[in-house]
């Protein structure tokens, strides 16, 4: 699915297209068939290797080709001749370029196009880099794209500095954030990035970090409550969290800046379900320390929400009927 | 000559100027076969809307103008004195030039002239009679020679009389999408849209990631924001929303169900839902108003307008034109022209030069009608800036917000390919007559301009002309340009008066 574009309605073909399809598809039947042919026999010569190319155009999605092309390269003279690999190589990046124009979302062609370079004499990861940024541009959203990306990265590391690189990811996020805050493949890459970056800080630049991803989780919260990267981004900080005492900082301060969202906006149905959870989750983390006063405010939250979202009301009933029982508090939404 | 070639014929329609209006009524007539004849008494196109160079603009201002439509025409040109540069003139100095109602009109241009050297020269030539203080032609004083040194990039102005942009989603940009001219016209996105306060000017965040990003915006005001622009802009929640609240103004509906206080009030009621300083919109007009221009992003990029390249509503106007002469229509530019009801009681007789043509139907701006009472009045301002202040390779809305009232204002550059490289163009108008608005327009410029200078200012009056008691259902008075930033209202008139002539 590509994001952001409309869907084109499909239209009856005219009888040309469909003698031109059915021509194609015996074309393609034929190619098939003598691939299948030549590698039954175990054929690896450079013919070959062009017939895979011809069948791989038509169709990304056959793995038994990608690998048998593999072994054919493999198996070429030329493969042990650094220079010559090189070249080749570099030749195949290019085949691979056209392949992602067909098909961007072919795991089997990020498959081989992470073992070319992989087995590149002489990588160009920084070009590598570049490619992402245009195919993320053309589509933030692209899982593939951001896989490859975390590839291309952690081999950047080995070559550069890997401080720096992180540091580079990182604001990379941030801007990919900032351009649509419901993307959450830039918010799962940060969450992939920050332990570095916190295992590398001294006492005051971690709270500094953390202070700053408080700040971007507000900002996203505020902008679109319903929209769950950023709570989700919140969970998972929980989890990061070295001590349960910083766990527990951690989520009073959440369900302060919860309430002063509902102050704002009474019936927004994520808030309400985040504050119960994270009552929830304080009472288990230190007994004692949710107030009768609010444990009081979950249940009659979970009877709001009841009324609000209406489709959900079994699940809030038995979490209500769950924590009356652990809290020994009167069940409202019986 | 044109006229002895049409003289005794008749037309279906005789439409007399070729603003906009005029244009898309006589293009429309055409493809719909009937036999048109175009006229405009001037050698432009474009008529109230039309568009010139900086010399052509004086030179409408002394010669063409109709006096009636456009009683005021003031400029104002800077005269930074050598070793002085940090002194700012004024915006409310005295003007330069005062090309006031009862000027002579000046003999048209000789044609023969076209060199740089010689326009630039003619220009000033025409101004010198209207100089508020004397002025010698053969040895310049310091307006002169900055006007001068203005004229030099003449050529690359293309300046509009009354600059409007199209809503993506609007009736122009559906009209120039059916008639094929959209396939020619060239546009360019309308990059922002700024609120222009006393105490500076801030971008209008109209997405959702733009509200995310802002840094001026606090947590609270995003979360108002964005329920401002989930609700309202959603057909079936705003419809609850305006139920719910009854028949209640759009200001108010903002200032209590969504509590919008202060800029972000400014920005939604005047920069989005353009609602003027003493207009009254309800609630549930206000709601539309949101509507069609958030329905209107994402049509052609982020943006809710386009803006005209090569000199916008005046481009589009010849294009209508064009499009008309295709369908086999006759054009006469340059000519006397008047109407008089036919003898014989049916249909017009129209005198074209020396000859004489039958017209059954006639539609007419109006400043071609002999008796006009005065409808509405706006204040325009065009500033000549010597830098693009906000942005170089952009254009944009700009909405100026003050005690006293709001000032439309639009913002190009040479990205419309009608303002020379780092230059700017500021358009400024307001409701009202320019003795009592010339101070609020000149705050509106004040405000935006930041540290830039103005090269050059024109303000003008403009009245909308009406007709009283119209002879016949077959003679048809247009309005031109009023005081909306987009070009639909004109749309709206234009296509109202093409279904009573082609019944």
């Amino acid at each position: 699915m590509m994001h952001g574009r409309r869907r084109v309605a499909a239209k009856e073909p005219t009888q040309d297209e469909k003698d031109e399809a059915r021509q194609q598809l015996e074309r393609y039947c034929a190619l098939n068939s003598r691939v299948m042919g030549l590698k039954a026999q175990n054929v690896f010569t450079t013919d070959a290797l062009d017939a895979t190319r011809q069948l791989l155009e038509l169709n990304t999605e056959l793995h038994t080709v990608w690998n048998y092309r593999r072994t054919i390269m493999k198996k070429l003279d030329a493969w042990e001749d650094t220079e010559k690999r090189q070249s080749m190589l570099e030749q195949e990046l290019g085949f691979l370029m056209k392949v992602i124009r067909n098909n961007i979302k072919s795991y089997w062609m990020w498959n081989h196009r992470m073992w070319a370079l992989s087995q590149l004499p002489q990588p160009t990861w920084r070009g590598e880099l570049s490619l992402v940024d245009k195919l993320i541009g053309m589509d933030a959203r692209n899982y593939h794209a951001w896989d490859y990306r975390r590839f291309v990265i952690a081999r950047l590391k080995d070559t550069e500095d890997g401080d720096a690189v992180d540091e580079q990811e990182f604001a990379f996020t941030t801007a990919q954030i900032n351009r649509d805050c419901a993307n959450h493949s830039a918010w799962h890459n940060r969450s992939k990035l920050l332990p570095a970056i916190l295992a590398r800080a001294d006492q005051p630049r971690r709270e500094k970090v953390l202070q700053t991803e408080n700040e971007l989780i507000q900002n996203a919260i505020y902008t679109d409550p319903e929209d769950q990267n950023a709570w989700l981004y919140y969970d998972w900080l929980l989890d990061i969290q070295q001590s349960d005492e910083d766990r527990i900082k951690l989520l009073r301060g959440k369900i302060a800046a919860i309430r002063e969202l509902l102050e704002l906006e009474e019936d927004g149905t994520r808030p309400l379900i985040e504050l119960v959870s994270r009552f929830a989750e304080l009472g288990r983390l230190q007994p004692g320390s949710v107030s009768d006063a609010e444990k009081e405010e979950c249940m009659k939250t979970l009877c709001t929400l009841k009324g609000v979202d209406s489709y959900h009301a079994g699940r809030y009933t038995d979490i209500s009927s769950a924590l009356s029982k652990r809290w020994k508090v009167h069940d409202l939404c019986v | 000559m044109a006229e002895r070639e049409l003289d005794g014929q008749s037309f279906d329609l005789v439409v007399l100027g070729t603003g906009l209006e005029e244009a898309i009524i006589a293009s429309e007539a055409a493809a719909a076969g009937k036999s048109v004849l175009h006229i405009d008494r001037n050698p432009y196109y474009g008529g109230a809307y039309a568009s010139f160079t900086l010399s052509g603009l004086i030179e409408w201002a002394v010669c063409h103008r109709d006096h009636r439509q456009v009683p005021i025409v003031e400029i104002l040109v800077s005269t930074k004195a050598e070793g002085e540069e940090e002194r700012q003139q004024q915006l409310t100095d005295q003007p330069t030039f005062v090309i006031g109602k009862n000027s002579q009109r000046a003999a048209a241009p000789n044609p023969a002239e076209s060199a740089t050297g010689s326009r630039a020269s003619e220009a000033l030539r025409r101004l010198a009679p209207f100089a508020t203080n004397s002025m010698c032609v053969d040895e310049p004083d310091s307006a002169a020679k900055a006007l001068l040194e203005l004229l030099q990039n003449d050529r690359n102005y293309q300046i509009e009389l009354a600059p409007k942009v199209a809503l993506c989603r609007g009736r122009m940009i559906d009209l120039l999408i059916d008639s094929g001219i959209g396939e020619y016209v060239q546009f360019r996105g309308v990059e922002h849209n700024y609120l222009v306060r006393d105490n500076g000017v801030e971008r209008v965040p109209e997405s959702k990631e733009d509200i995310f990003a802002s840094t001026t915006l606090s947590l609270i005001e995003k979360r108002k924001l964005m329920r401002v622009i989930t609700t309202v802009a959603d057909q079936e929640q705003s419809k609850a929303v305006i139920e719910q609240a009854g028949d209640v103004l759009f200001e108010k509906l903002l200032r209590e169900r969504f509590k919008l206080d202060g800029k972000l009030l400014d920005a939604v009621l005047r920069c989005v839902a353009r609602v003027g300083f003493n207009e009254h919109v309800d609630a549930a007009e206000g709601c539309r108003r949101i509507q069609r221009y958030v329905t209107s992003m994402g049509r052609y990029g982020r943006m809710a307008y386009l803006c005209g390249l090569y000199g916008g509503g005046s481009e589009i106007a010849q294009s209508f034109c064009r499009l008309c002469a295709v369908a086999g229509s006759t054009y006469v530019l340059g000519e006397k022209v008047s109407v008089e009801p036919a003898n014989d009681g049916a249909g017009f007789t129209v005198s074209l030069g020396e000859g004489t043509i039958k017209a059954a139907k006639v539609v007419m701006d109006s400043t071609y009608a002999s008796t006009v009472t005065h409808g509405h009045v706006l204040s325009r301002a065009i500033c000549i800036l010597d830098a693009p202040v906000l942005g170089e390779d952009t254009t944009a809305l700009a909405t100026y917000v003050g005690s006293s009232g709001v000032v439309s204002m639009l913002y190009v550059t040479q990205a419309t390919m009608a303002v020379p490289k780092g230059k700017s163009i500021l358009y400024a108008w307001v409701e009202g007559q320019l003795l009592e608005n010339k101070v609020l327009l000149c705050h509106a410029i004040s405000a935006t301009r930041g540290n830039a200078s103005a090269l050059l200012t024109l303000f003008m009056e403009t009245h909308s002309l009406e007709v009283a008691g119209s002879v016949s259902d077959d003679i048809i008075h247009t309005k031109g340009p009023d005081a909306t930033v987009d070009l639909d209202s004109a749309v709206t008139a234009a296509q109202s008066i093409t279904e009573l002539i082609l019944g």
